[in-house]
């Protein structure tokens, strides 16, 4: 993710929203070095927190409940990126071939 | 244009060395002229600005390890080599696109105080991200300095930054320093206050370089702007920062703005987005200069990280899994399986002895307690071990952190196969209870995603098939009865992957929200957890043998109890020729050419649709009634000794066999065959390997049960439930037929 590390974020949020964790993973960085990208990408209005739906769904006997991340009502939210609309209108003319 | 001025010793990273007419006014002379000079502080927050500032002036400035401790400008005067100094600490800013109220102090103080030279303050240990606000100061006309702080942390991280490297780089001087213990401090004055000068700036892209030569052009005449914050300006006024907009607004520079807009409608024209492209940039050059000054950066991780790189393998990560899923089975075996054969034998033979004497005088509950409820309820419990001993195995797994990784696995999996990705959790809980998977799918978005992993998800082996498989492994393939289990989930998991790949609608990509896995770090459970978790699990499956298996058994002891032939009377009609047995007879020729055609084993199919263990109960019901002679009662001291030297010889036979649980090429862990119960016996004498294979392809594929049908219906409604009644039915018939005459050729 050297040349472009911005777009590069932009393109792993627009296949799924994820967590800054995920995305540090995905694209073989740190979170560390990730925070300050992320931030200028939400100041710019590039990336938006996603809203969670847990959509009624029981958590209490789910033996996964320790890895999901809706599953606790009490721990700190996630945060979960997703493109605004210019996040995607600026992926859209970087790659004018894909979408 | 200008052309770049780069010293030879400056590795080429596309940066920008500033024509002096930018410095203007400011010249490192001026910090050995007669005033004293001024210093600004800036680093982002937390990173030891302050510690710095009173380890060099003696100051007691607040300090704090958390963030915006600094939320003010604090000043402090030292006097270094003979020099009088003014210090200025800022609050803590990430950029100086302002964000924040200390962003906006931090960029105010830059350009009106007219500072002498900056004090930069990086984390060493997080160069990448420090760095961003290092190149935005670079736009600036200001001499800098580097502190590398934090040196002793970043070590202890295995990060050792190459001070010299980031120098020639940023064309500027880095000192490493830990503020906190002062080591570093004089000679990061001297730094400041003799070396500090303009450094390598990054180049933008062409285009909006030009309009930011153009702006600062049309600076140079204003007296109003300091002349060292013009490009910086420029800059930010091609961002769209709205602070800067409204300063020059406010002090009536109008024609500037209008500049600033024409040049972002063309570049917009031109399908630039200045914002992006300008940070773009940053980070980039950002990145570059970390890996510069960290070469060995990538190759340290942390612990979890490297073991992912192994479990997440794209190639070796399923293997992996199943390799472990294989190690749980055969621990189950070797380890269980001696108290299997304690509670399903000796035990429950005790047992026999002892209520057949008590209800001696009762010969119909003699009948129901010796011949039903013992053989099948009795059976069923007998696996209380096998299964405490999965969940302890399945509980370690996922307390462990492993099985978050097997489901970003299956993520993957269901995702090349057009699923939406998070089906896993669905699929992953079917392994527990259908049920609760069932009621899992509902965090899928699409109703057809839903419907179809509810339809493919009673083909993950859930526990209840567990019993049914190990009792046959005993009875038919004792030296491999792991294998034969991880087998059958295995196939298990195929059929639902084939169905998926063969049902799915639509190949469209999952879209995004909703529930999705954080990956914790690896740790190592803790006994008393892992222990209360498989507890739990054992203790619900204990419950559900007294109810509904010790119902189901007492609903098959009637039936096999009713004659369906005449002149045969309750109670004493031989099971064949019971209701049981004579509707069983005239099913199973429908089995024929899956090799197990007998009343027995095709009868005990249907009770399993109640709850699948029960299979098991059933067998032992019929197969162990049918002995039915109960064993001599002991005498109750004798009963004791004896469980108590059986379960001691169960310790010893379960201790020595755990070593041969990592001995892959050996195939010998599980029950050996001169201790099988009367039950596998009784198996082995009935089916052939062959047959018994394919009577557990059957269990493993046929109708989910009654709950799992039940929950089906209620989520989807009635007709979805039936058509996997029927499909299921159907695919657990023809795989069972395939795998028949598959095996009585080969085995
Ligand atoms: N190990 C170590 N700790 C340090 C070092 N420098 C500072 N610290 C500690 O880091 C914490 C933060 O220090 P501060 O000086 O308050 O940081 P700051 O940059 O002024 O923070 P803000 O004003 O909030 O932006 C304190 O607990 C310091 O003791 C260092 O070189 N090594
Ligand atoms: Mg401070």
């Amino acid at each position: 993710m050297s040349a472009s590390p911005l777009a590069g974020i932009l393109n792993a949020i627009a296949r799924q929203p994820r967590t800054p964790a995920e995305l540090a993973r995905d694209l073989g960085s740190s979170e560390g070095a990730l925070s300050g990208m992320l931030r200028t990408l939400q100041g710019g209005g590039y990336v938006q927190e996603a809203t969670q739906t847990t959509d009624g769904c029981e958590c209490g006997p789910c033996a996964l409940k320790s890895m999901c991340r809706n599953a606790d009502q009490d721990a700190p939210p996630l945060h979960l990126l997703r493109l605004t609309p210019r996040g995607e209108a600026y992926l859209r003319r970087l790659l004018p071939m894909t979408n | 244009m200008t052309a770049p001025l780069l010293p030879p010793s400056v590795p080429d990273l596309g940066g920008l060395r500033l024509p002096d007419a930018a410095a203007c006014a400011v010249t490192v002379a001026r910090l050995q002229g007669a005033r004293e000079p001024r210093v600004v502080v800036v680093g982002n927050p937390n990173v030891g600005k302050t510690t710095l500032i009173n380890a060099v002036a003696g100051t007691r400035l607040k300090v704090g390890n958390w963030s915006g401790v600094t939320v003010e400008k604090r000043e402090a005067h030292l006097s270094h080599a003979g020099r009088r100094v003014h210090l200025l600490d800022l609050p803590g800013a990430y950029s100086l696109s302002p964000h924040t109220p200390e962003e906006l102090i931090a960029r105010t103080a830059l350009m009106d105080e007219a500072p002498d030279a900056v004090m930069n303050v990086l984390d060493a240990g997080n160069l990448e991200r420090n760095l961003y606000l290092t190149l935005q100061l670079m736009d600036f006309g200001l001499p800098v300095a580097v502190a590398l702080n934090l040196v002793d942390e970043a070590r202890d991280k295995g990060l050792t930054v190459d001070a010299p490297a980031l120098s020639r780089a940023l064309g500027v001087p880095v000192i490493e320093t830990v503020a906190s213990r002062s080591v570093g401090t004089a000679d990061l004055m001297s730094g400041v206050l003799d070396r500090a000068t303009l450094g390598v700036a990054v180049r933008y892209p062409a285009a909006i370089e030009e309009a930011a030569q153009d702006l600062t052009s049309c600076m140079s005449g204003l007296s109003t702007l300091p002349p060292h914050a013009h490009r910086y300006l420029a800059l930010a006024l091609l961002e769209g920062d709205p602070s800067v907009r409204g300063r020059l607004a406010a002090t009536g520079h109008q024609p500037l703005l209008e500049a600033a807009d024409a040049h972002l409608a063309a570049l917009e024209a031109r399908g630039l987005d200045p914002l992006i492209e300008i940070a773009e940039a940053r980070y980039a050059r950002a990145g570059d200069l970390a890996r510069v000054a960290v070469p060995q950066a990538q190759a340290r991780r942390t612990f979890s990280e490297r073991l992912d790189r192994l479990t997440l393998h794209p190639l070796l990560g399923i293997p992996l899994f199943l390799g472990l899923v294989l190690l749980v089975f055969r621990l189950t075996f070797s380890v269980a399986s001696p108290f299997v054969d304690l509670i399903g034998g000796p035990l429950q033979d005790i047992l026999s002895g002892w209520a057949s004497a008590g209800l001696a005088w009762f010969p119909l509950a003699r009948d129901l307690v010796v011949g039903a409820i013992i053989p099948g309820v009795g059976t069923v419990l007998s696996f209380l071990p096998t299964l405490l001993v999965l969940y302890l195995a399945m509980s370690f797994l996922e307390d462990s952190g492993y099985m978050a990784r097997a489901a970003f696995l299956m993520d993957r999996a269901m995702r090349s196969v057009g699923l939406d990705g998070r089906a896993f959790i669905p699929l992953i809980l079917g392994f527990g209870c259908n049920v609760p998977a069932v009621y899992a799918t509902r965090t899928l978005e699409r109703r057809s995603d839903r419907v179809l992993v509810s339809m493919i998800l009673p083909f993950m082996s859930c526990s209840a098939r567990l019993p049914v498989y190990v009792v046959f492994a005993a009875a038919l393939f004792p030296r491999s009865g792991s294998w034969l289990v991880w087998g059958l989930y295995v196939l298990g998991m195929a059929v639902a992957f084939l169905f998926a790949l063969v049902l799915r609608r639509t190949s469209l990509p999952a879209e995004g929200g909703g529930v999705l896995l954080e990956l914790p770090p690896y740790r190592f459970p803790a006994w008393r957890v892992l222990w209360k978790h498989a507890w739990r699990r054992t203790a619900s499956f204990a419950r559900r043998a007294r109810t509904t298996v010790m119902g189901t058994v007492a609903v098959v002891w009637l039936l096999l109890a009713l004659p369906a032939v005449s002149g045969q009377r309750f109670a004493t009609v031989p099971p064949q020729q019971s209701l049981f047995g004579v509707v069983s007879q005239a099913v199973s020729p429908i089995f024929a050419p899956l090799g197990f055609g007998n009343w027995q084993a095709t009868g005990a199919l249907v009770p399993g649709f109640i709850a699948k263990e029960v299979v098991v109960g059933t067998l032992g019901q019929i197969y162990l009634g049918e002995q039915a002679a109960a064993p001599a009662p002991l005498g109750l001291v004798a009963g004791i000794t004896q469980t108590l030297g059986a379960a001691w010889d169960a310790v010893k036979a379960s201790v020595s066999a755990l070593p041969t649980v990592l001995a892959l090429p050996s195939l010998s862990a599980g029950p050996s065959a001169d201790t099988q119960t009367p039950l596998a016996a009784a198996l082995a004498r009935a089916f052939t390997p062959a047959s018994g294979l394919a009577y557990l392809v059957f269990v493993l594929l046929y109708t989910p049960c009654i709950a799992t049908v039940g929950a089906m219906a209620q989520e989807h409604g009635r007709r979805v439930a039936w058509v996997t009644v029927a499909y299921q039915l159907a695919t657990a018939w023809v795989v069972g037929l395939i795998v028949y005459q598959i095996a009585s050729r080969v085995l």
